[in-house]
C-alpha cells in the first residue's frame, strides 16, 4: 500500500496563496430559498442530525382553584341527573355544585354564609 | 469572505484545535494587510472561546462566543459583514447547529482521526453535506483533515481509512495535524504556536510548519473554488 504523501510540510513559499486574493465580494442573500431553515432542518433530521437545543418549557396556566374533594352519597340515578344538568347548562360538575350552594344560601337568606361564599369564590 | 466550518459529529476529533490553529494562522498572515478573522464558537463547552480569552490572541482575530443552533446562521452572516474570514467551531454531535453552519459554508473541513469510529462519523457528516448541497441547490465543498496523526509512523488502520476515503473520491487534505504538544500548549498558554516559549514547549518550529502547511492547503482549496466559480 502506498505511503501517505501528505506528511511533508516543506511547502515552497512561492506556492502559497496570498491571503488578500481570497477576500471576495459579499454574498448575495437573495439566492437563498425562503424556506431555507425548514429545508436544512428536514434534511438534517433525515441524516440523523437532531436538535440539541433545550426545549422551551411550556408555561403552566393558572392553577385551578378547585383543589378539594367531597364525597357525597346520593340516591340511585341522582349522579346521572347531576351530569345531565351539567351538560344542559354547559357547566363542570364543580361549577354546578357551587351554583347549587349559592341558590340554597339565597333561598334561605343565610347572610353570613353568603359572605363566606363570596370570599371563597373570589380566588376564581 | 470565505466561511470555513469545522464539522464532525464525533467529539474529540480535533475541531477546536483545527479551528484555533487556522484562525490564528490566517490572522497572523492577514495582520499587516488589515485582513481580519472571526472565530465563532458554537460548542457549548466553549473551548475556542476559552483559548481566545487568554492573552496573546492576534488583534485582528475576533471571537463570537455562545453561538447555538438558533443563532448560528445570523452569527455567521453578521461575522461575514465584519471580517473576510470566518471560522466556525462546532460541537462534536449530530446536531442541527452542524447542519445550519454547513449550509453557510464555503468550505467544510471534516475532522477525522485514524480510527474506525472517527471515520464512520466523518462519513455521516459527509452524507449530510451532500444532502444539504442537493436540497440547497449548491455544491458545498468539503475536505477531510486527519488529526492527531503520528509524525513517526503510519498505522495500518490509518492507511486503510485513508484508502477508503480516496477510493470513494473524497477530497482529503495532504497535510494532517500531527499530535504535537505545541498544539495542546497554546490552549494552556493562549496565543499562537509562534508565540510559545521554547523553554516551556518542544517542537515549536515543526508545529509552526505544520500549521503553515495546513493553512496553506486551506487557502489553496479556497483559491481553486473561487477560480471554479468564476469559470
Amino acid at each position: 500500500m502506498a505511503e501517505r504523501a501528505g506528511l511533508d510540510f516543506d511547502i515552497d513559499d512561492g506556492e502559497d496563496v496570498d491571503i488578500s486574493a481570497l477576500v471576495k465580494p459579499k454574498k448575495d442573500k437573495a439566492e437563498r430559498p425562503a424556506n431555507e431553515k425548514e429545508v436544512i432542518t428536514k434534511t438534517a433530521e433525515e441524516s440523523g442530525f437532531s436538535s440539541r437545543q433545550p426545549k422551551k418549557t411550556r408555561r403552566r396556566g393558572k392553577r385551578s382553584p378547585y383543589t378539594q374533594q367531597k364525597n357525597v352519597k346520593m340516591r340511585p340515578g341522582m349522579p346521572e341527573l347531576f351530569i345531565d344538568v351539567c351538560e344542559k347548562l354547559g357547566l363542570k360538575d364543580y361549577e354546578l355544585m357551587e351554583h347549587a350552594i349559592e341558590a340554597v344560601l339565597q333561598k334561605h337568606k343565610l347572610k353570613e354564609e353568603q359572605e363566606s361564599f363570596k370570599e371563597l369564590v373570589k380566588s376564581k | 469572505m470565505p466561511t470555513i466550518v469545522m464539522a464532525s459529529s464525533k467529539g474529540g476529533a480535533g475541531k477546536t484545535t483545527a479551528a484555533v490553529l487556522l484562525a490564528s494562522e490566517l490572522a497572523r498572515q492577514g495582520a499587516e494587510k488589515g485582513i481580519g478573522v472571526t472565530l465563532i464558537d458554537a460548542d457549548p463547552n466553549q473551548h475556542s472561546a476559552k483559548w481566545a480569552n487568554k492573552e496573546g490572541r492576534p488583534a485582528n482575530l475576533s471571537v463570537v462566543e455562545n453561538s447555538d443552533e438558533e443563532s448560528i446562521i445570523e452569527d455567521i452572516e453578521s461575522a461575514e459583514e465584519q471580517t473576510p474570514f470566518v471560522i466556525v467551531d462546532l460541537e462534536g454531535t449530530a446536531s442541527i447547529a452542524v447542519a445550519n453552519a454547513i449550509a453557510r459554508a464555503d468550505l467544510v473541513v471534516t475532522l477525522c482521526q485514524g480510527s474506525q469510529d472517527d471515520a464512520d462519523e466523518a462519513v455521516k457528516t459527509i452524507k449530510l453535506i451532500k444532502r444539504q448541497g442537493k436540497v440547497l441547490k449548491r455544491e458545498i465543498p468539503f475536505s477531510v483533515l486527519f488529526t492527531r496523526t503520528s509524525a513517526a509512523i503510519t498505522p495500518r488502520t490509518f492507511k486503510y481509512i485513508l484508502n477508503e476515503f480516496e477510493s470513494a473520491g473524497v477530497d482529503v487534505f495532504k497535510t494532517s495535524l500531527i499530535d504535537r504538544d505545541a498544539f495542546r500548549a497554546i490552549r494552556s498558554f493562549g496565543g499562537t504556536v509562534n508565540d510559545l516559549d521554547p523553554k516551556e514547549v518542544s517542537g515549536i518550529d515543526k508545529a509552526a510548519q505544520n500549521v503553515k502547511a495546513y493553512a496553506s492547503e486551506v487557502k489553496q482549496k479556497l483559491s481553486e473554488l473561487m477560480s471554479e466559480r468564476v469559470a
